[in-house]
């Protein structure tokens, strides 16, 4: 049940998306969301559309896993579906009971969920074709610039990889604890809301009595063996960029470019 | 027949890369006040399968009977089942939340809807066979020791009464004294309260001392079902699977080998030691 989450899960496989330079696909992610951002219409998501799926052949990772990750955030997307379609003045489309639906409120309403969901597909790449251990050496490298200005780039990127470490854990924590309280009877699943938050609590609890002592007995760990901060240390594996770096940085110019013509002569299909 | 597991097959995650066949087309019954050793190395399909008997997994293919009724056959009755077949997690200190030990081992019995009165004898009952004396029952439970943790977090199980009582590997990570004590308690309750027991564990000696029957798994599959002294006299076919004999049991088959006539299907040390009496007081001349 929980074990089946798969947003934000390291997917190995080997692909050229794989072995890009995990500081080349941060940035390539950030330029995605500012892409997302730039589109205005749907010609601009069909473009974007292909992208991804361009992405999901060369990452090699099973499209039932990219839905799955979107299952999270389900709910998130029908509420602004809503809100957006009841919310919206224009030219009205039909009534819903007593609210008038407009036809600009159906567009802004699908515009918005393509908008979530294509966010959240295309930086779910990042995440799935990059260990988490590269993903935060890429950030630490990223962010080493601004160490002049105070900014704990080491601290941050160990703070991000132990925190990405434990997930996976926490979640196994979570399903065991579940289990058991459920082979005492415990109820997770009918109720009213308020009752349904009380019954978290025979989760919530051994679940942070864990997280704690999981937390000391790292730091010990991490004690014991001397460790000290970023001065001075080394790598197992050093970042790279590669000629498939360049390429990758090419491509994705171009599609930039693409979508701000596309954006700025606009011929985009803004409405219906 | 209690409980019966029926071409029982399970899945994790089907249909992706990641899919693994955890166990695999299992078969087996279960009569009232057994008392069962389930044994296999790590990953062999163990916990899954417990976790199939009281509903907390769904099989991918199968069914499991208790007193005859399949115990999916309503899925909103599942917890009842819950109730009857109580399942002890491994490390199940894990578990306890409550502010004091009463509350936390009141937790099941409360959930079953009992009256408050119903519930206090319960806690008590269960507090007396796990051993914890009531002093302690206002205590905090992250107060005590790891081993009066796992008899609270037992006993919280213990208290909802259940007709069969699964216990997976309940002495790990525990000093001599409490696994000692812990077993002892088990087999107190076994033998008081008529309680049918699946005990699983990597350790043979407990398994010798306990069980009256032994289930032996491997690669999610059963590979022997029978009585502890036939599955125990299977040492080649155990041993190729990962797996043992208690150590008194391998000496005797050692000492057969060494062409001594001694009887082979000894499982504890004051067998053993019957048994070498008995050997030594044939031969007479033989002087120790």
């Amino acid at each position: 049940m929980l074990k089946d989450i798969t947003l934000g899960q390291y997917y190995p496989a080997d692909s050229v998306v794989h072995k890009l330079d995990s500081r080349t696909k941060i940035l390539i992610t950030l330029l995605y969301m500012v892409m997302i951002f730039v589109v205005d219409g749907f010609i601009g998501f069909g473009v974007l559309l292909l992208f991804n799926i361009f992405l999901l052949f060369l990452s090699k990772i099973p499209a039932k896993f990219i839905f799955k990750g979107l299952k999270p955030i389900l709910f998130f997307v029908v509420f602004t579906v809503i809100l957006n379609m009841f919310m919206t003045d224009g030219k009205v489309a039909f009534r819903f009971i007593f609210w008038d639906v407009t036809y600009e409120g159906i567009f802004t309403a699908v515009f918005m969920a393509l908008r979530i969901i294509f966010l959240v597909i295309g930086t779910s790449f990042l995440t799935y074709t990059t260990s988490p251990i590269t993903l935060t050496d890429g950030i630490e490298r990223l962010l080493s610039p601004f160490q002049r200005i105070g900014v704990p780039a080491h601290e941050l990127a160990m703070m991000m990889s132990i925190a990405l470490r434990f997930i996976p854990t926490l979640i196994e924590e979570t399903d065991k604890i579940m289990k058991a309280q459920k082979a005492r009877g415990a109820d997770f699943e009918t109720g009213s809301l308020i009752k349904r938050g009380k019954n978290l609590v025979p989760i919530l609890v051994p679940l942070f009595i864990s997280a704690f002592r999981r937390a000391e007995d790292l730091a010990t760990a991490m004690e014991a063996r001397c460790y000290n901060g970023g001065e001075n240390r080394t790598r197992l594996k050093e970042l790279k960029y590669t000629r498939l770096d360049a390429y990758a940085w090419g491509f994705m110019l171009l599609l930039f470019a693409l979508i701000l013509i596309i954006r700025i002569i606009g011929f985009d299909i803004r409405g219906f | 027949m209690l409980l019966k597991v029926e071409n029982l097959t399970h899945i994790y995650m089907p249909d992706t890369t990641f899919s693994k066949t955890a166990i695999e087309n299992v078969s087996f019954s279960i009569e009232k006040g057994e008392f069962i050793g389930l044994i296999g190395h790590s990953g062999s399909g163990k916990s899954t399968l417990i976790q199939h008997l009281n509903g907390l997994l769904t099989p991918t293919e199968g069914k499991i009977f208790y007193n005859g009724e399949d115990i999916w056959s309503d899925k909103e009755k599942i917890r009842r089942i819950r109730f009857e077949i109580g399942l002890v997690f491994q490390y199940p200190e894990a578990q306890l939340f409550e502010e004091t030990v009463y509350k936390d081992i009141a937790f099941g019995p409360k959930n079953m809807g009992l009256s408050e009165e119903e519930i206090k004898q319960r806690v008590y009952d269960a507090c007396d066979i796990v051993g914890i004396r009531e002093e302690m029952l206002e205590k905090s439970p992250f107060e005590l020791s790891g081993g009066q943790k796992r008899r609270v977090a037992i006993a919280g199980v213990l208290a909802m009464k259940p007709s069969i009582i699964i216990l997976d590997e309940p002495t790990a990570g525990l000093d001599p004294k409490g696994r000692n004590s812990i077993l002892n308690r088990i087999k107190q309750l076994h033998e008081s309260w008529g309680i049918t027991v699946i005990l699983v564990s990597h350790s043979m000696e407990d398994i010798a001392n306990n069980a009256s029957r032994i289930i032996v798994m491997d690669h999610g599959k059963i590979v022997m079902d029978g009585g502890t002294e036939q599955v125990f006299s299977r040492v080649d076919e155990l041993e190729k699977i990962g797996l043992s004999v208690p150590q008194v049991t391998k000496v005797f088959f050692e000492l057969k080998k060494a062409g001594y006539p001694v009887n082979t299907n000894i499982l504890t040390t004051g067998e053993g030691r019957d048994e070498i009496l008995r050997v030594l007081g044939k031969r007479g001349d033989m002087k120790c």
